[in-house]
């Protein structure tokens, strides 16, 4: 599967400085973060804050939900959706 | 009466009245009560006796409330584990106390496998999401039952044969030499509280109440126990949305919730980024917050919100439940501390100095809590009770057990206590009660480090962010990720510390301890 550049980057911040967890190394950019139980309130804080740094982009709270984080390539949708 | 007598009563009474709403799905007091008869039978079916311990890991479900339920009824103590916990500390959890079965899901078993290898003390486990068609999977060849096979078992009355002193469940807490100790409560313990909120805060079988803290946390021992009390519905937030603030504050204004019991750093977090503001609260008629310091510029925007309903404090460690609580008559005009109030009528607060006497009026001493909801102890440390759990003289000739909290605390002039801080590493961060030295010794478990010292910074939001400060060995090579990823295989996920620096030496004090002090402010 083809990722994005906003994919890769989201992926690679999420593996190396939300999860702790080598065993992550395979997730994929459609894999459900949530099912997995993966994200906690302050790795949701973490990630739209790095976003918001990344890719210049501001992420109203309104937004910030479990439909626009159930996976990486939903958070990239998301960051797309505000650049625009 | 039991903890779960107060679900018999309430089917006896309103059997089609909803119990448990979650996900779209209700369940009615009748079909709680039933679930939780057959799943009693099952328990007993697989060898579950009086007096076991019968473990929980799994998301949040109406499942996990009938089996809950369930173990109460069979005689045994549950021990809800935090489903986020990595498998290690399950693990840890299951040999400490001996479970005798483990609920949860099917898709756990490839973890529990690896946990457990061949050694779990369990006899069966039970996949509270497994249909009639399918097969439980095989974890170190037990017998796994699916859920759909409790429908083989009678839902008729089942005879509980505990007694009000027996172990209702056992909570495993932050230990401070590295490994969680599990608080011992009994149904006495337990009913000493949660009737009494039910009762206080005029609970009815048409409130609808909130159930946000996960099971392993004691704030949810109201959620469950009052509501059955009274009969009223509970409302447990979806895992699914539970660490978005913005989705739980609109679940908990669509389903018109009357009740919630949270912590402060839940609510700062729904008022901040949660777009509560915008939100109809008028359904409100209670919020009720523990767990930490509610600062008062966020008190005063919460009840701004929602001006005609009750707001209390409510003040306890796991080892006694809620002790003391100060009902908030007004929003604070200035920044004095909120205080923790008045000891509970079924406790007693005393303020003792080193020498265990009492501390005169307005002086600063520890706070120990003597009457019914003080623990039965740590599970297996009979040592570590015996510091904790102490006879000590409540009166001129009059001794009584009572525990220490290692909170320091003020007396009021007007009588109510005033939090002033710990005199041990004990923090809260997020509401969740940690000790700074399970994490350091975790982190000192790793053969590259040779010290490891964990501060806590303020955060405004959260109570406090975690950092740790490494000192290397003479030859060892580790980095931030590589700690963290060390820390999160054990301990839970707020236990890992977001920051982690690397210093040559740690700061000293001038007694050689180390500067924690120049940590923290660094």
């Amino acid at each position: 599967m083809s990722l994005t550049a906003t994919e890769t980057t989201i992926r690679q911040f999420l593996v190396e400085d939300v999860f702790y967890d080598q065993d992550l190394n395979g997730l994929g950019v459609e894999d459900s973060l949530l099912a997995k139980g993966l994200l906690d309130s302050l790795s949701i804080l973490k990630t739209v804050t790095f976003v918001e740094e990344s890719f210049g982009v501001t992420i109203p709270d309104e937004d910030v939900l479990p439909d626009h984080f159930e996976s990486v390539r939903a958070i990239a949708a998301l960051v797309e959706k505000h650049r625009a | 009466m039991l903890l779960p007598h107060l679900v018999t009563r309430a089917a006896q009474r309103r059997p089609q009245a909803a119990s448990v709403v979650m996900d779209g799905r209700t369940l009615d007091y009748g079909a709680l009560e039933a679930a939780s008869n057959q799943f009693a039978r099952s328990l007993v079916a697989h060898g579950v006796r009086r007096g076991d311990r019968v473990g929980l890991w799994l998301p949040k479900s109406p499942e996990a409330i009938v089996a809950l339920y369930g173990i109460m009824k069979a005689g045994a103590a549950h021990v809800p584990v935090d489903p986020q916990a990595p498998p290690a500390r399950l693990a840890y959890i299951a040999r400490d106390c001996q479970i005798a079965g483990l609920v949860t899901v099917s898709d756990r078993a490839a973890a529990l496998d690896e946990a457990f290898g061949t050694q779990a003390p369990m006899r069966a486990l039970w996949f509270a999401d497994l249909g009639a068609d399918a097969s439980a999977p095989r974890v170190a060849a037990l017998p796994g039952v699916p859920w759909s096979a409790l429908a083989g078992e009678s839902a008729d009355a089942f005879a509980c044969p505990s007694l009000a002193d027996d172990l209702a469940y056992i909570l495993y807490t932050s230990g401070s030499t590295g490994e969680p100790k599990g608080v011992m409560v009994s149904h006495r313990n337990a009913r000493a509280f949660t009737d009494w909120a039910a009762e206080q805060f005029a609970l009815t079988h048409e409130d609808r109440v909130a159930n946000h803290a996960p099971f392993h946390f004691d704030l949810s021992t109201f959620d469950l126990y009052s509501s059955a009390y009274a009969g009223a519905s509970v409302h447990p937030v979806s895992p699914r949305i539970f660490s978005f603030p913005a989705a739980v504050a609109k679940q908990w204004a669509n389903d018109r919730l009357s009740v919630w019991y949270c912590t402060p750093s839940s609510l700062i977090l729904m008022l901040t980024r949660g777009g509560i503001d915008k939100l109809d609260l008028s359904a409100l008629r209670v919020l009720l917050f523990a767990g930490e310091v509610f600062p008062n510029k966020y008190l005063r925007q919460m009840m701004a919100l929602a001006p005609h309903a009750r707001f209390a404090n409510l003040y306890g460690p796991t080892e006694t439940n809620v002790c003391t609580w100060h009902e908030v008559s007004a929003a604070p005009a200035d920044e004095t501390p909120l205080p923790i109030g008045r000891a509970c009528p079924y406790d007693e607060a005393l303020v003792l100095d080193e020498a265990l006497a009492p501390v005169p009026e307005g002086g600063v001493g520890e706070l120990w809590i003597r009457g019914a909801t003080v623990m039965q102890g740590y599970w297996g440390r009979p040592e570590r009770t015996a510091l904790s759990l102490q006879t000590i003289d409540v009166a001129p000739g009059l001794s009584d057990r009572a525990y220490r909290t290692g909170d320091l605390v003020r007396m009021r002039p007007d009588g109510d206590l005033e939090f002033l801080g710990r005199r041990d590493h004990q923090v809260k961060t997020r509401g969740y009660r940690v000790e700074l030295g399970e994490i350091e010794t975790r982190l000192a478990s790793h053969p590259a480090v040779d010290e490891a010292v964990v501060v806590a910074i303020p955060d405004d939001e959260i109570t406090n962010r975690l950092k740790a400060a490494v000192v290397l060995a003479a030859d060892g090579a580790v980095t931030a990720d590589e700690l963290k990823q060390h820390c999160a295989a054990m301990l839970p996920r707020y236990m890992v510390p977001e920051t982690i620096e690397f210093h040559a030496h740690l700061p000293r004090t001038s007694s050689g301890k180390v500067d924690r002090r120049a940590l923290t402010d660094a």
